[in-house]
C-alpha cells in the first residue's frame, strides 16, 4: 500500500518556483489534501506527475522550502488528538529537531506560522506557537518589548495601574 | 554589500546592526491574525497573561480575553465570580485577636496598616474586574492563597462564650459558625460582625457532637443525656427531642434530612429529623459507637469493639464487619464513590478498607498513638495523631508515608484538628496552644498561625475548621489558664 501512495505532487510557491514532493509528505497539509480529493487526485494510482502545479499564492519560494523539509521529517509523525483544546497546554515538550528546526530569525518564523496557518499544517502550527509563547514566558514587561520591538503606547497613569495589578501575580 | 561592510568601522557596524535588527524582529500577537495570537496566549501562564498585559494596548487587549482566563479559573477549579466577604468592613475591627489577651497572631498588620488595606479594599471591584472579571477573579484567588501563605494576616477577632467549658463540636455553615459544649448548650455565631446570633438550651447533659444541615435549615446536637435534639439552623428553636439511645450520644452523620446517630448504648439510630421519628436501628456492636459516615445507603460505624461495621440502613442488615484493628476505633472516613473506607484506631494503625468486598486494602503504620482526624483527597491522606505529628499517606498499593510533617517547626503535643485547604496548605490544631500551615505536596512547614501565650501550661487548640477565606479555632484549657474562645482569622481578598 504504501508503494501505491509513492507518488509525486507539484506545488508552485508565490514566487513560482515549483516543487515536486511526495504525496505522503505533503498529506501533513489538510489544505493541499482537502484539495487533492476535491480534484479527484487522491486515489491509488492516479496519475498525477504530469498534472499542473497546485499554486500556492500565500507561500514564498523560501519558506515554503523550509515548510516542505518539516513534512519530509514528520511524515510518519502518529495524527495528532483532535481535541487539543482539553490537553495540557505545555510549551517544554518541543522535539530537540523542531528546536533546531526553529533557530530562525523572528521574520521567518512568523512568515512560518502564517504558512502553516494556510496550508492548515497543525503539527507546525503548534510548534511555532509554543516557540513564541516559550520567547514570552517568564520575562518580564520590559523585556518583551525589547525582545519585539514594541513601543510602549500605555500613559504613566495606566502604567501604575498596570503594575499594582501584577504586584497580585507575586507571592 | 559586503564590500560595503567591510568598509565600515567597529561603530559604524554596531550602528548599522541596531537599524537592521529591528527589520528581523516581529510584534508577533499584535500583527499575526487574532485566531493565530490566541493559539500563542493559550500556551501563556496566568502570570506570563499578566506581564503581557503591560506590554501595550493591542496586548493588553489580547492578553485579556475573558474565554482565555475563564478557562485558566475553570482549569483551577474557580467556577464562578462571587463577592468577597465583607467582615473587614468594619465588624471585626473593634475586637482584634491580640497579645495582651495572651494570643499571638503571627505577622498581624498593624491596626493602622490594616485600616488603610481596609480602606483601599472598599472601593470595590477595579479596574481590572471592569476589563476581564474571569482575570480579576484569577488574580484574588492567587491572592487569598498567597494570603494563607506568606501575607501579613489583615484581621483577626476572639469570640468569647462557654465560659470555662469545652468545645466539644464546631462548624461552620455559610455566615455561621456553630459551636457545642460540655456546657450543655451549643451557640450559633456570626462571622460577618463577629457577634453570637443565638444560644441552643434545652441538653440536660454536655453536647458531644452536632451536625448542620447542607441547606442550613437544621442543626442536629447529640449530648450526655442521650437524647438528640434538632433545632432551627435560622432561629435557634428547638424542633424535637429524639428519645430512644439509652447512653451518650456521641457520634452523627447526616445525610439530606436523615440522620444516623451512634451512641454509647452499641447501638446507632436512624432518623428523620423533619418529623422526628426513629426509622431504624442498627444492632450489633459489642461496644460503644464512637464514629460513624453515612451516604444515604450505607452506614459505616466504628466502635469501642475494634471493628468497623458497614450497614445497608434500609434493611438493617450489617453487611461486613471489618476486623483486624487490635483497639478501640476513633476516627473514620468514607469514599461511597470509590467503596472506600478508612479507620484510625488506638491500636495507632490506619487502615483503608474496600467496603464492596469488606476487605482492608492498606495498614498504614508509623504513628505512635491515636489518630483524632484525617483527610483523603483523591489517594493523598493526611492524618493527625495525639504522638504530635502529621503524616501524609499515599493508600494506593498497600499504603506508604510520603511525608511525615514534624521536627523543629513542629507541633510539640497532640494535635486535635487537621483541615486540607483547596490550594494544597494543610492547617492543623494543637493542645500545644499553637496553629500550623503545612504544604501538602512538598511536605514541608509553611508558617505558624496562632499561638497562646499559655501554651504549655494548658492552654489548647480544642479543634479548627476552615473555609476558602477564613480560618476559625476553638481555645481554651481544662485547668482555668485560658477562657474558651474562638479565634477568627480572615484570608479573603478584594477584587483588583
Amino acid at each position: 500500500m504504501a508503494d501505491a501512495k509513492k507518488g509525486m505532487i507539484k506545488i508552485s510557491s508565490s514566487d513560482n518556483e515549483v516543487y515536486s514532493v511526495e504525496r505522503d509528505v505533503i498529506r501533513l497539509s489538510t489544505t493541499i489534501n482537502t484539495l487533492l480529493q476535491d480534484l479527484g487526485m487522491d486515489g491509488d494510482g492516479v496519475e498525477t506527475e504530469n498534472a499542473d502545479p497546485i499554486p500556492l499564492q500565500n507561500v514564498n519560494s523560501a519558506i515554503l522550502k523550509k515548510v516542505i523539509g518539516w513534512c519530509q521529517y514528520h511524515k510518519d509523525d502518529p495524527v495528532p488528538a483532535e481535541d487539543s483544546d482539553s490537553r495540557e497546554k505545555r510549551t517544554d515538550d518541543i522535539p530537540s529537531w523542531d528546536v533546531e528546526f526553529l533557530k530562525v530569525d523572528q521574520g521567518t518564523l512568523f512568515e512560518l506560522i502564517l504558512a502553516a496557518n494556510y496550508l492548515d499544517i497543525k503539527g507546525l502550527l503548534e510548534v511555532t506557537c509554543k516557540t513564541v509563547a516559550n520567547m514570552i514566558r517568564g520575562k518580564t514587561v520590559e523585556d518583551i518589548r525589547r525582545t519585539f520591538n514594541i513601543k510602549n503606547d500605555f500613559t504613566p497613569e495606566e502604567e501604575e495601574q498596570i503594575r499594582k495589578e501584577n504586584a497580585w501575580c507575586e507571592d | 554589500i559586503q564590500s560595503l561592510v567591510r568598509a565600515l568601522s567597529d561603530p559604524q557596524v554596531r550602528s548599522m546592526r541596531h537599524l537592521i535588527e529591528p527589520l528581523f524582529q516581529k510584534d508577533f500577537l499584535s500583527q499575526l491574525p487574532e485566531e493565530i495570537a490566541f493559539h500563542v496566549i493559550a500556551y501563556l501562564t496566568p502570570c506570563d497573561l499578566t506581564a503581557c498585559a503591560g506590554v501595550s494596548r493591542t496586548w493588553q487587549r489580547l492578553c485579556e480575553d475573558d474565554r482565555t482566563w475563564r478557562r485558566k479559573c475553570l482549569d483551577n477549579g474557580y467556577v464562578k465570580p462571587d463577592a468577597p466577604s465583607f467582615r473587614f468592613l468594619g465588624g471585626w475591627a473593634a475586637n482584634r485577636a491580640n497579645e495582651q489577651a495572651g494570643i499571638t497572631i503571627f505577622s498581624h498588620m498593624d491596626l493602622q496598616e490594616a485600616h488603610q488595606n481596609r480602606r483601599e479594599r472598599e472601593i470595590a471591584y477595579g479596574q481590572c474586574y471592569e476589563r476581564s472579571s474571569w482575570k480579576s477573579l484569577y488574580l484574588r484567588k492567587k491572592r487569598i492563597i498567597s494570603n494563607w501563605r506568606s501575607r501579613a494576616i489583615q484581621s483577626s477577632t476572639v469570640l468569647k462564650g462557654h465560659d470555662e467549658h469545652v468545645i466539644t463540636c464546631l462548624q461552620i455553615h455559610s455566615g455561621r459558625i456553630v459551636t457545642g459544649s460540655d456546657d450543655n448548650t451549643l451557640r450559633v455565631w456570626n462571622v460577618d460582625d463577629a457577634q453570637p446570633a443565638f444560644t441552643l438550651t434545652g441538653h440536660m447533659g454536655g453536647v458531644w457532637t452536632s451536625q448542620v444541615s447542607d441547606d442550613g435549615k437544621y442543626i442536629v446536637s447529640g449530648s450526655t443525656d442521650r437524647t438528640v435534639r434538632v433545632w432551627c439552623g435560622q432561629t435557634g428553636v428547638q424542633r424535637h427531642v429524639l428519645q430512644g439511645h439509652t447512653s451518650t450520644v456521641r457520634c452523627m452523620s447526616l445525610h439530606g434530612t436523615t440522620l444516623v446517630s451512634g451512641s454509647r448504648d452499641q447501638t446507632l439510630r436512624v432518623w428523620d429529623i423533619v418529623d422526628g421519628k426513629c426509622l431504624h436501628i442498627l444492632t450489633g456492636h459489642l461496644a460503644a459507637v464512637r464514629c460513624v459516615q453515612f451516604d444515604g445507603k450505607r452506614v459505616v460505624s466504628g466502635a469501642y469493639d475494634f471493628t468497623v461495621k458497614v450497614w445497608n440502613v434500609h434493611t438493617e442488615e450489617c453487611l461486613h464487619t471489618l476486623t483486624g484493628h487490635t483497639n478501640r476505633v476513633y476516627s473514620l472516613l468514607f469514599e461511597p464513590e470509590r467503596d472506600l473506607v478508612v479507620s484510625g484506631s488506638l491500636d495507632t494503625t490506619i487502615r483503608v478498607w474496600d467496603v464492596r468486598r469488606g476487605r482492608c486494602i492498606a495498614i498504614l503504620v508509623g504513628h505512635q498513638s491515636l489518630t483524632s482526624g484525617m483527610q483523603l483527597r483523591g489517594n493523598i491522606l493526611v492524618s493527625c495523631n495525639a504522638d504530635s505529628d502529621v503524616r501524609v499517606w499515599d493508600i494506593r498499593d498497600g499504603g506508604s508515608c510520603t511525608h511525615h510533617l514534624h521536627g523543629v517547626n513542629g507541633h510539640t503535643s497532640a494535635i486535635t484538628s487537621l483541615q486540607l485547604l483547596d490550594s494544597g496548605l494543610l492547617a492543623t490544631s494543637s493542645d500545644d496552644g499553637s496553629v500550623k500551615l503545612w504544604d501538602v505536596d512538598k511536605g514541608i512547614f509553611v508558617r505558624d498561625l496562632v499561638r497562646l501565650q499559655s501554651g504549655g501550661s494548658g492552654g489548647c487548640i480544642w479543634r479548627l475548621k476552615a473555609t476558602e477565606t477564613l480560618l476559625v479555632c476553638a481555645v481554651g484549657s481544662r485547668n482555668g489558664t485560658e477562657d474558651t474562645k474562638l479565634i477568627l482569622i480572615d484570608f479573603d481578598a478584594a477584587y483588583p
